[in-house]
């Protein structure tokens, strides 16, 4: 998946439109990051790279980065 | 591999009971902010559900709807020879509900009455034991009857369950027919997700006492007592898209039919996003899954019946109408049955 693709799909899911989402945004940081949000950012991530991954997992992660790693940084261009 | 197929066995009848007391959640702002309530209300499609108050009970659902089935059908009680109650929130501990629904009904003693305890996959667990009796020569007819009243057992201050959960109760009837054609099922269990959806205590494991009567917080700012239910919403998820689709596939091969050549498919309705979800999965088009999660929201073991008397009022008996019910969650368990519904009369829903 392209890296802009993906970061219009994390600003879709946290209600973010507005803001200058990229590899280095904290998601801890984003207002709507909690557990209403965790299901459409696992269902994502099934749809788009066939992995799942259990909210623990998930709520690990700090950067948009972190996340893109735990995903495997071989999945985007 | 709990595969079961039948021949000659139908679902004759279903009826559905749900308490008039209607609770919008947009209503419900004590919790979270009306934005947040907005998006809550868009992802898990519950739009208002009906909750019970403290002078009814599940079994009190499925009585009413019994006798509105037997009513419109003209269904002489004497020929019922199996009652199955299915439900997760029974009158009591001890005795089991079904003998004293056989005795309110007025059924005769000969019935064979027993509950099982089992949620969202309750209602095709019930169906293949009610064809298995069917396949007895001596067996005539079943009565199916399946309900919850889990809004009692959610804390108003969690937020992963509060918006969630409905009440209902419903009653199917099960009857020989010799054109009913074939019905066939897959049944589930993995009890390593046990924790997934659970009331810890009250039960013999961690009996009731003042500490498990004592609200606490949890993860952020929800509140319950061991004696509420708690979900995981997102292994919930992981599990349904883990299982479901795949349980579907084995379906259709098991009973060698096309997923074209399928009219419907009813999901237990967890959950807007989980259905939508499961929907994409498995290639099957938004019109052929029919909902009521918006205005009954997620009613647990009877939500399959229900939403089937919603979707399905003047639909049959028009033509063949083969259709797939689906019931995943509490257990873990799940349950997939792939049947004919061409000749089932369809109450309408109605309230007590």
């Amino acid at each position: 998946m392209k890296r802009d693709d993906f970061f219009q799909k994390l600003r879709e899911i946290f209600s973010e439109e507005e803001t200058d989402l990229n590899e280095m945004t904290n998601l801890k940081d984003l207002e709507e990051y909690d557990s209403l949000s965790i299901i459409p950012l696992i269902a994502l991530i099934n749809e788009h790279f066939n992995k799942t991954f259990t909210a623990v997992e998930l709520y690990r992660v700090t950067t948009v980065k972190t996340l893109m790693e735990l995903i495997g940084l071989e999945n985007f261009e | 591999m709990a595969f079961m197929s039948f021949k000659n066995v139908a679902i004759a009848g279903i009826a559905a009971c749900v308490p008039k007391k209607v609770v919008k959640n947009i209503e419900q702002r004590e919790l979270v902010s009306e934005h947040v309530l907005k998006k809550m209300i868009e992802t898990t499609g519950v739009i208002e559900r009906r909750t019970a108050n403290n002078c009814i009970c599940a079994s009190d659902l499925c009585y009413e709807a019994t006798l509105r089935l037997f009513d419109d059908m003209k269904i002489d009680k004497s020929s019922i020879d199996v009652l199955i109650f299915v439900s997760q929130t029974a009158d009591f501990r001890i005795p089991p509900t079904a003998p004293i629904l056989q005795h309110r009904l007025g059924l005769s003693k000969g019935v064979a009455a027993f509950d099982i305890n089992l949620g969202c996959s309750g209602y095709v667990y019930g169906l293949s034991l009610a064809y298995s009796f069917l396949s007895q020569s001596s067996i005539n007819r079943a009565l199916l009857l399946v309900g919850d009243t889990l809004s009692k057992a959610v804390s108003p201050k969690d937020r992963a369950t509060a918006f969630l959960f409905g009440d209902g109760g419903t009653a199917t009837l099960i009857e020989k027919r010799d054109d009913a054609g074939n019905a066939y099922f897959s049944l589930n269990s993995d009890g390593a997700g046990e924790n997934v959806l659970k009331i810890k205590a009250g039960g013999y494991r961690y009996p009731s006492n003042i500490d498990t009567l004592a609200e606490k917080k949890y993860d952020g700012d929800n509140f319950r007592t061991d004696e509420q239910l708690y979900m995981d919403g997102a292994e919930v998820f992981n599990f349904t898209i883990r299982e479901v689709p795949d349980d579907i596939k084995k379906i259709l091969v098991y009973s060698q039919t096309d997923l074209k050549d399928i009219d419907f498919i009813f999901y237990h309705q967890s959950n807007k996003f989980i259905m939508d979800f499961l929907s994409k999965k498995i290639g099957i088009p938004a019109e052929k899954t029919p909902y009521s999660i918006e205005k009954y929201g997620n009613s647990s073991c009877p939500s399959i019946p229900l939403t089937m008397v919603c979707a399905l009022k003047n639909k049959v008996n028009k033509d063949k109408k083969k259709i797939i019910l689906c019931g995943y969650g509490v257990g873990l368990s799940w349950a997939t049955v792939l049947l004919d519904i061409s000749y089932c009369y369809i109450s309408d829903v109605f309230e007590v």
